[in-house]
């Protein structure tokens, strides 16, 4: 890994950082002030837009681990690993976020925290499988060898995602579909107002350009991990 | 409805989640820089070893 990338954080970073900051404040704003009161759900209906931004980054990371897993196995280089793992623990952080807010949301709606729902069920092997491909490549010690076994199962486990995201769509389901028709006996669903629509793409974007950003910042962390593993076995003689 | 709490609950989750996760960027970038500066001031002052299983002449 080049040491100084490791070492000093690019221009275009610092300004992810920045327009992260600015899209997440905008994004906060538009939710509190510009969306309007949901009529029959009242204010819970808010965890609506960072429910499903947090779930489309959380999804998007887990393809990111994948496709790195894919070019990993095809051209062996340390930084697809470095990358595929910042991205299981993004979409982690991300998809925990948003099966928990999905919970406060259904506890009004549905009238209990959680219920065995297709939605649901995929949504929490989705996460347990990523978790597992982290405490998969702590069991093994060979830097190679657990890059290449974290690859197959980042591009295996990364099924669970289509399966997660059309579980709503081919299963009957009351979790309520945002894009396209879904099941007629969803419970949570809403007439979408320009309003809400608007507040919705900011917030996907926010959490788009958040994500990235996350993202860059623990690929980097990766980087400064593995530099300090090399003089740690140098120092030790190995 | 009232569901204000709920959604208080909701976003107080999100930015707790959220600044958690950040919060150990900065604390593993730090304890990962300092191990750097230790390491690096070891290899400067450890004299170079001689490779191992090679005879002097």
């Amino acid at each position: 890994m080049p040491d100084q990338v490791v070492q000093k954080k690019p221009r275009l970073l610092g300004a992810l950082d920045f327009a992260s900051l600015v899209l997440m404040l905008a994004a906060t704003l538009m939710v509190f002030f510009y969306a309007p009161r949901e009529r029959e759900m009242g204010e819970v209906q808010r965890i609506f837009y960072f429910h499903v931004a947090t779930g489309w980054v959380g999804m998007a990371a887990f393809i990111g681990a994948a496709v790195a897993g894919i070019i990993y196995l095809v051209r062996p280089h340390k930084k697809w690993d470095v990358f595929s793992v910042a991205a299981v623990e993004i979409g982690l952080v991300y998809s925990f976020v948003n099966i928990v807010t999905g919970s406060i949301w259904a506890y009004p709606t549905w009238n209990t925290w959680w219920t065995w729902d297709p939605r649901l069920v995929t949504a929490t092997v989705m996460v347990l499988t990523f978790l597992a491909y982290l405490l998969l490549r702590q069991s093994i010690e060979d830097p190679e060898r657990r890059a290449r076994f974290g690859a197959i199962y980042a591009i295996l486990g990364s099924l669970t995602v289509p399966l997660t995201y059309m579980s709503i769509r081919i299963w009957r389901t009351i979790h309520p579909v945002v894009i396209g028709s879904g099941d007629p006996g969803a419970q949570g669903t809403f007439a979408f107002t320009q309003p809400m629509v608007y507040t919705l793409l900011v917030s996907l974007l926010a959490f788009t350009v958040l994500g990235i950003t996350l993202l860059w910042h623990r690929v980097r962390l990766g980087w400064l991990a593995d530099r300090v593993e090399q003089l740690r076995l140098k120092a030790m003689g190995l | 409805m009232e569901t204000t709490n709920y959604m208080i609950l909701g976003y107080g989750v999100i930015f707790a989640v959220l600044a958690l996760h950040l919060a150990s960027f900065v604390v593993r970038n730090r304890n990962l820089q300092r191990d750097l500066e230790m390491l690096e001031q070891l290899e400067k002052k450890t004299p170079r070893r001689k490779p191992v299983g090679k005879k002097r002449k």
